[in-house]
């Protein structure tokens, strides 16, 4: 990694930091303009113990104070306390909350990359042929059948499937906690856009085949795994890499889903029971995660460049 | 029950009149050629076929269905298929064949109605942003990026407890982020366009900058507005789905595909079928727009064809 | 496309439908796929027209070279990895250290091609085939890969086989020439008897189009009429028939066999410009 790249990489970490403030301060602001508060709304309990609650979360301050406190707060880490269980810190609950998000999104994303390479190349290098309609069609398919579609036929196949198959011998529920409960749902949340990375490895791998680089690797007499993977692919990378960002934004709008049908104890879950039980405060720190997340990929996107195209510096 | 959406289930009809020319004279062969490649295309065909029947089903749901869509106890709850009932019952006994057939109207309502708020919205603010620069542009960029850290539904979801759950609010909460993809693709469109010879020697004979955003700029944008206004429209429907599934989405009974998937889903083992027939709906439908899209992606460019 | 051939790399959907490719009396069409592998690149090596395009951009320039040598067993790994700057050096790249390490896109167009020599040479191949190595360069860079190619057929004794439009390329580089149309050989011999006795029309009016400045000349300039012909439909009997202004009747339909019409000079021709009076030359100029 070259002092520019460390340079960039800085600049962007302070820009995430600001995003997050930016972001986190919209939403702040924007449920702290609603009439009422988060504790009257839900719950009948006598004036007194109300008042107390109030002050406990310093709900009786003029919202600029409240924000003044809140963004002091943001500043160490801290997002304050959860307003349906008292006494629950945010901050580390959603740290690990995160942990398992990120495990989730991360095993969706090697799903996506590798089905998603293997179909495109194959199909680009028995192009026109059944293998190359197979693949094509299996991708347009595989994008219009959201990751919930997929979830629920991949529980039918796996949960009472394998139940059926193996005489009522193996019995998996879905949930989380254990490694061999990872694949289904990062398969259900992946599949969609492995079919997209598909469609464009193919449509790259058919552009890159036909270069005269490609031609120079033939004639060198390297091998056809070597031609392929090393001249081909290598170079068609570069602009399939373009939609890794769009694609995890995407794997991660469609996490909240599937943690929430899993039962998944991650961020998602957390952001759909919080906003249900108006504990905004768990929801704007939900928010405030999913923006240093999201930067976070994206700068490692953005760093993956100039590794695949070295015409690329910062 | 459902609110029933008075206009918006036209796409495909909307399409034709697009395809047709009719309202831009000075294009009547660039848009027929583009249609002429459309309907040669097989898979835009199929697409358009599936869409029809969909647009037919949905409609028919507003006056008949083999039973209401709300009536409980039509048989054994979880009966799979029979000859009363092809698709079966749910788990209230209500007819799937019914619920599905009000669900198009659902969904394609959600879909079409969202598809066109966002656009609107987006057209017009991408065209000023693009056209004019200044404050607007910076503003409308800045929101971008910073919808670009943020993951839609999120704010989809906070909307839809603040502001409520009719199928209104519902394509309101989706075209509130939406619309900012049209926008940065009709900005970037402009942008391009306002530097060309045309839009040049329109000004040069001192026409209205209205009338050569209307006259000039938007139909040379048109074809990648119609391609991105068709995506949206699965789009929607499958944000709709996400709604729903989360509890978020238009209140029951009506009929919505996302909440008969998410009512069947805790019989997923016992009953396949009530999740299934609207997983397969909405798979469908989704799959027609995704087809028609890529089919007029490459009928009104041609060079992006393979 | 025939050196594609040599070398078996014709692209879909073409084949090759005839004929024989013999290299040290095996024929390679009929090798297996290690076989081939190991010819290409090991036995016969090929640089390209375009060095802009040919080398990959995302890969450093020494390890494109190196890989060339781990792909066949002539050298082992440490071996190719020493070759590389050697290598490099043969082929007068300055400061070859730093520049293995260097991506194509920080090399100038010459040195590309200086690159893909090296590449070519990495194996001692027996033959080098140079497909219009110089078209794509700058005068000045041409002189100088031409100069390269000479000194590396002088000392490492490698054959070279060079593809070219430019005569002067030609006349200056070859000790043998073949003239090909429409994807036919129509003459061939020692360069200087051929361009000093052309016997194919095609030759002849080939040599009359370039201007030359080492010669005191005569004659005017002239330039072949008409267009060079479909590959998908070609004309009856001598393919150049259309375009030739000597043709007889016969020309229309039968196709001339290659003969030897001098010592070791061969033409596909009816008529041979010997029998072609210097008159009606001249006229037909």
């Amino acid at each position: 990694m070259s002092r520019g790249t460390l340079v960039y990489a800085a600049q962007r970490l302070v820009l995430i930091t600001f995003t997050a403030i930016v972001v986190s301060s919209i939403v702040f602001i924007g449920i702290h303009q609603l009439p009422g508060n988060a504790i009257a709304r839900e719950r009948r309990i006598n004036p007194a113990t109300e008042a107390a609650l109030l002050h406990h979360y310093h709900l009786d301050l003029p919202w600029p104070q409240q924000y003044a406190l809140w963004l002091g707060g943001l500043v160490h880490g801290d997002l304050g306390e959860s307003l349906v269980n008292e006494g629950t810190q945010i901050t580390p609950l959603l740290l690990r909350e995160a942990k398992t998000s990120v495990t989730l999104g991360l095993a969706a994303v090697a799903v996506t990359i590798i089905i998603g390479m293997s179909l495109g190349v194959l199909a680009a290098i028995r192009q026109n042929t059944w293998v190359d309609y197979v693949a094509s069609t299996a991708a347009v398919v595989g994008y219009s059948v959201p990751s919930f579609v997929w979830a629920f036929l991949l529980i039918i196949l796996t949960v009472t499937g394998f139940y059926a198959w193996s005489g009522g011998q193996i019995y998996e529920d879905i949930g989380w906690g254990k490694i061999e409960q990872i694949p289904v749902p990062a398969f259900a949340l992946g599949l969609p856009y492995a079919a997209i990375v598909a469609r464009l490895t193919r449509a790259s791998m058919l552009e890159t085949i036909r270069q005269d680089y490609v031609r120079t690797a033939w004639a060198k007499g390297l091998t056809a795994r070597v031609v392929i993977l090393r001249h081909a692919l290598r170079n068609a990378l570069i602009p399939v890499a373009t939609i890794l960002g769009p694609l995890i934004t995407g794997i991660i709008t469609g996490s909240v889903v599937i943690e929430f049908l899993f039962g998944i104890p991650g961020l998602g879950q957390e952001f759909v029971t919080s906003i249900l039980s108006r504990d905004y405060n768990i929801v704007i720190g939900v928010f405030t995660f999913y923006a240093i997340l999201i930067g976070l990929a994206n700068l490692t996107v953005d760093l993956l460049y100039p590794v695949l195209d070295p015409r690329i510096r910062y | 029950m459902a609110t029933v959406v008075p206009t918006a289930l036209e796409m495909p009809e909307e399409l034709q009149v697009v395809g047709a020319g009719e309202e831009l004279p000075e294009q009547v062969t660039l848009w027929q050629d583009a249609w002429r490649r459309l309907t040669r295309n097989r898979m835009a065909v199929i697409g358009l076929f599936i869409i029809a029947i969909f647009v037919v089903t949905a409609l028919v749901s507003f006056v008949w269905t083999p039973y209401p869509t709300w009536r409980q106890a039509l048989g054994p709850t979880y009966q799979g298929p029979t000859l009363l009932h092809p698709f079966g019952l749910d788990d209230y006994g209500r007819d799937l064949l019914s619920r599905v057939m009000g669900g198009a109207a659902i969904a394609l309502g959600v879909g079409v109605g969202a598809s066109t708020l966002a656009s609107t919205i987006g057209i017009v603010l991408g065209l000023v942003a693009g056209f004019y620069r200044g404050t607007i542009d910076w503003g409308i960029s800045l929101l971008i990026n910073i919808s670009y850290g943020v993951p839609d539904l999120l704010i989809a979801l906070i909307l839809v407890v603040l502001i409520g759950r009719g199928i209104q609010n519902i394509i309101l909460a989706i075209s509130v982020t939406a619309w900012l993809g049209m926008a940065r693709l009709v900005r970037g469109q402009t942008l391009a366009l306002r530097e060309r010879e045309f839009v040049e020697a329109a000004r040069s004979i001192g026409t209205k900058n209205l009338k050569i955003l209307t006259r000039h700029i938007l139909p040379n944008a048109l074809g990648p507005i119609v391609v991105q206004a068709t995506y949206l429209v699965p789009a929607a429907i499958i944000f709709e789905a996400f709604l729903s599934l989360l509890g978020l989405g238009i209140p029951p009974p009506a009929p919505s595909w996302g909440s008969m998937a998410s009512e069947g889903y805790k019989a997923l083992q016992i009953a396949p079928h009530i999740v299934l027939v609207p997983c397969l709906a909405l798979s469908l439908t989704v799959l027609a727009f995704n087809w028609v899209g890529d089919g007029l992606r490459d009928a009104i460019d041609p060079r992006m064809r393979r | 496309m025939t050196a594609l051939s040599i070398l078996n790399l014709v692209p879909e959907p073409g084949r090759i439908s005839g004929g024989q490719i013999l290299f040290k009396n095996r024929d390679v069409v009929s090798m297996t796929s290690s076989e081939l592998h190991e010819y290409r690149g090991g036995d016969v090596a090929m640089i390209f027209q375009d060095p802009m395009t040919s080398l990959n951009p995302v890969l450093r320039v020494g390890f494109q070279i190196e890989e060339a040598m781990r792909a066949h067993s002539r050298f082992d790994k440490r071996q190719a990895k020493a070759r590389v700057i050697p290598l490099l050096e043969r082929v007068r790249i300055p400061s070859p250290k730093q520049r293995a390490r260097d991506f194509p896109f920080q090399f100038s167009g010459g040195m590309r091609q200086r690159a893909m020599i090296a590449m070519g040479l990495a194996n001692e191949p027996s033959l080098l085939i140079a497909d219009e190595p110089t078209t794509a360069l700058d005068v000045t860079v041409q002189a100088q890969i031409l100069e390269l190619l000479k000194e590396l057929n002088r000392e490492l004794g490698t054959a070279i086989i060079l593809i070219s439009h430019n005569v002067a390329v030609i006349s200056s580089l070859c000790t043998r020439v073949m003239v090909m149309y429409a994807g036919r050989i129509v003459e061939s011999g020692p360069t200087r008897q051929v361009f000093e006795h052309p016997e194919h029309p095609y030759t002849w009016s080939l040599l009359r189009s370039v201007p030359r400045v080492d010669e005191r000349r005569h004659e005017r300039l002239i330039s072949i009429q008409g267009m060079p012909p479909d590959l998908s439909r070609l004309p009856t009997g001598c393919t150049f028939h259309p375009r030739c202004q000597f043709k007889v009747e016969r020309c229309l339909r039968e196709e001339p066999p290659l003969e030897e019409v001098a010592a070791d000079q061969e033409a596909r021709c009816w008529v041979l410009m010997r029998n072609v009076s210097k008159e009606s030359q001249a006229a037909r100029t």
